[in-house]
């Protein structure tokens, strides 16, 4: 029951494509701040849930417990989710100032490294939706 | 008199299940806004990303917990 209402949610998902870009929009630009949203909306919803069910998923999930303390260290910028999100967010800014192929290999760098911490929280968020 | 005593126990369950469900239902939701973006941020919707951001880091479950 609770499997079938997780994929009543997603169905909107899987029925949305992406959507065609204006003219002038930059392809790149427009993926970047798709995926900082995106990371960090799914990190956000990860860290929520296993907040709720903390001490089940320690017990029975410390993987997940581990991980999402890994999101919330205390960086400069802020929890290292969230600095991570702001990181991309300053390449992409730099790019969009100064669109050189030395930007755009370090926007291409940095979009490919949170778009691996978002795939690594959309396993442990499936797992910690278990509890 | 049994099902009256198991009551509250259901409650907690179904807020439980409930809660999760209306993270979930939140998440998809702003995940397909993300993927309706067909061009690049204005200022003002730069601006609100920036103050999203920081607001979050000041909620309760992006704490790190002491232990």
């Amino acid at each position: 029951m609770k499997h079938f209402a997780i994929l009543i949610l997603l169905l909107p998902l899987i029925f949305t494509g992406c959507a065609g870009l204006k003219p002038g929009a930059d392809p790149i630009i427009v993926r970047a701040q798709q995926t900082e949203r995106a990371a960090f909306e799914t990190f956000d919803a990860f860290l929520r849930i296993e907040h709720k069910n903390a001490a089940r998923i320690r017990t029975a999930a410390p993987e997940v417990s581990k991980f999402a303390e890994w999101l919330r260290e205390p960086l400069p910028d802020g929890p290292r989710g969230i600095a991570l999100v702001k990181s991309l967010g300053n390449v992409r800014r730099a790019y969009a100032n100064a669109k050189t192929p030395d930007n755009r290999a370090k926007l291409a760098s940095a979009l490919d490294a949170l778009s691996a911490a978002l795939a690594e929280t959309q396993k442990h968020l499936t797992a910690a939706k278990a509890f | 008199m049994m099902i009256l005593a198991s009551l509250p126990t259901f409650l907690n369950i179904a807020k439980e299940v409930f809660g999760v469900g209306a993270d979930l239902y939140r998440y998809v939701t702003r995940l397909r806004e993300v993927a309706r973006q067909d061009a690049e941020w204005t200022p003002a919707q730069e601006a609100e990303f920036d103050r999203v951001l920081n607001d979050a880091g000041l909620q309760e479950h992006w704490k790190a917990h002491k232990d």
